[in-house]
């Protein structure tokens, strides 16, 4: 398998992320950059969003990628910086898994 | 004999040539199945079955096997149901009950073979007391909340206590297996009735729909599963169906879509709803008007009471116990049914079993409320929802989907949940979605939520 590009995956999670946001109607004050606080502290998500959005983001990637990633598990809860904050994290934390796995 | 039981054959008696089993393959007149009995009778006498013998049987709609069960209630012996649908395996049935005697249907012959060297366990303290008072009695088997399925002794006389009320029964439609308290209960109500059982012989809807067409059947027991399987095949249209006037359902609870469609579908048709246990069989029950999931019990023998939402029962007819599990007596005989249910004067709606219940981050989802909302979308043929494991909420709720036509993913996914928005709190809008290639019910027409992850 040849591991997708940094600016694929990252756009596939803006994606879902938007998505989650269109679903609900949440109004942006700013436009979504991959450093937009995402879960936690200021974040746009509460935590039903996030594990909703986390579930369809590796649905998303078995379907594209045909890769399988675990985004919603104790080692992503534990990490001292967590995944969630961002676009950006979460992103650089599925290509840490892709690479492990590949 | 069990002199407690003589009622049982002279009822059977009094309707003689009167059709019992009408099946595809062979008509069972009452005088075949009580002839059919002395046959049974002689075997158990052949093979030492009396009582405090724990027995158990294919237990199949035809004459051999329903007179050997009939022969085994009036020795007085325990008889144990077993089906291909049961719950626990053969040799597990065996060893919790305690079997004596393990008789199969042997097809070439059609007769029930007893197997050989089967060493005689020492009999449950239980079964020993009824053994004392020359009691039969009759063991089903229910699945455990913790993965050994429970076995549950019931005294013949009062088990049987219920039917002995004379009432006219209806020609009905059964393929619910007779391991089963409702399969036991719709077979008795029917015999003791003088009605007849339609056997369909298979258990596909199309053989199902010609056998209610060709038996002219009025009855149907069912599950809610079952009838949204009849429902999705056709056989509404491809076959004459109108001869069924009443359809009961239990078991689980009944979506309202699948309801209002049967109630368009079968405008002539009575829809009740059945309330019932392994532990102590189903009452009597009323639905508050046509096609409404509400309904009260109303039988004679039978008491409920509410605790805390959960729904109690006291009945005559209840078991003695578990032979392998604590009872779930409270003091004076009352049952903890395990369901949750909302009152309205005497009027009950079952909401879930409490054991299905999905804690999402500290909010009560019951699988049901979720399963009707998504039932009423268009492409959607059947829905099973569950909970599953999560480090953020401890539970999310997974939704897999049957669906008519094919559908990406993504759009089904953004579908469900702008449907569901405003008709559920958003704790139970599903967080996974899938979509099901195979059939979401089991061989018991029973949802199969325990594929929890």
């Amino acid at each position: 398998m040849t591991q997708p590009s940094r600016e694929a995956i990252q756009t596939l999670v803006t994606q879902c992320l938007q998505e989650i946001l269109n679903q609900r109607g949440t109004e942006l004050s700013a436009p979504l950059t991959a450093d937009t606080p995402m879960f936690g502290t200021g974040g746009l998500l509460d935590s039903i969003g996030i594990v909703t959005m986390i579930v369809d983001v590796e649905q998303t990637i078995a379907a594209e990628f045909n890769a399988t990633v675990s985004l919603a598990d104790d080692r992503a809860m534990s990490q001292r910086n967590s995944p969630y904050r961002s676009i950006s994290a979460l992103t650089d934390y599925i290509l840490g898994q892709l690479s492990e796995g590949a | 004999m069990t002199s407690s039981l003589t009622w049982l054959t002279e009822r059977l008696r009094q309707f003689e040539d009167r059709p019992a089993i009408l099946s595809p393959s062979a008509t069972l007149a009452y005088r075949d199945l009580l002839d059919a009995r002395f046959d049974a009778e002689a075997l158990l006498e052949r093979d030492a079955a009396g009582p405090g013998s724990v027995v158990l049987f294919d237990a199949e709609y035809t004459a051999p096997s329903l007179a050997l069960f009939l022969g085994l209630l009036l020795r007085g012996c325990i008889a144990v149901p077993f089906t291909r649908s049961s719950v626990t395996t053969r040799e597990q049935a065996m060893e919790i009950a305690g079997v004596t005697h393990d008789y199969r249907w042997h097809s070439q012959t059609g007769r029930m073979v007893l197997q050989d060297g089967h060493p005689a366990p020492p009999p449950h303290p239980r079964i020993a007391g009824l053994a004392r008072e020359g009691i039969g009695g009759l063991i089903i088997f229910t699945s455990g909340s913790t993965g050994t399925p429970k076995a549950s002794l019931h005294r013949a006389d009062r088990f049987l206590h219920k039917f002995r009320e004379a009432k006219p029964a209806l020609r009905t439609l059964l393929v619910l297996p007779l391991d089963h308290m409702a399969g036991l209960d719709s077979l008795l109500y029917a015999l003791t009735g003088g009605g007849s059982i339609v056997h369909p012989g298979a258990e596909n809807p199309d053989a199902i729909g010609s056998a209610i067409q060709v038996f002219q059947a009025e009855l149907l027991p069912s599950t809610p599963s079952f009838l949204n399987v009849l429902l999705l095949s056709g056989v509404f249209e491809q076959y004459d169906l109108s001869s069924l006037r009443i359809i009961t359902y239990g078991a689980e609870v009944m979506p309202p879509a699948t309801l209002s469609r049967l109630r368009e579908t079968l405008p002539g048709c009575r829809l009740i709803q059945k309330y019932g246990a392994t532990e102590f069989g189903s009452p009597p029950t009323r639905s508050r008007e046509d096609g409404s999931v509400w309904f009260r019990i109303h039988g004679k023998g039978f008491e409920t009471r509410v605790v805390d939402g959960i729904l109690w029962v006291r009945s005559e007819s209840s078991m003695v116990g578990y032979l392998n599990a604590d009872d779930p007596f409270g003091e004076d005989g009352w049952i903890n049914t395990g369901d949750q249910v909302e009152t309205d004067g005497d009027y009950f709606r079952v909401l879930g079993r409490r054991s299905e219940m999905i804690n999402v981050g500290g909010q009560k989802v019951y699988p049901a409320d979720v399963e009707n909302v998504l039932l009423q979308m268009d492409n959607v043929e059947d829905v099973m929802v569950r909970g599953e494991q999560n480090p953020l909420l401890g539970k999310t709720i997974a939704a897999t989907l049957r669906l008519r036509e094919p559908e990406t993913l993504a759009a089904l996914r953004t579908r469900v949940r702008s449907h569901c928005q405003g008709k559920l709190p958003r704790e139970a809008v599903p967080v996974r979605i899938e979509i099901a290639d195979e059939n979401l019910w089991n061989s018991r027409f029973k949802k199969t939520r325990n594929k929890e992850s």
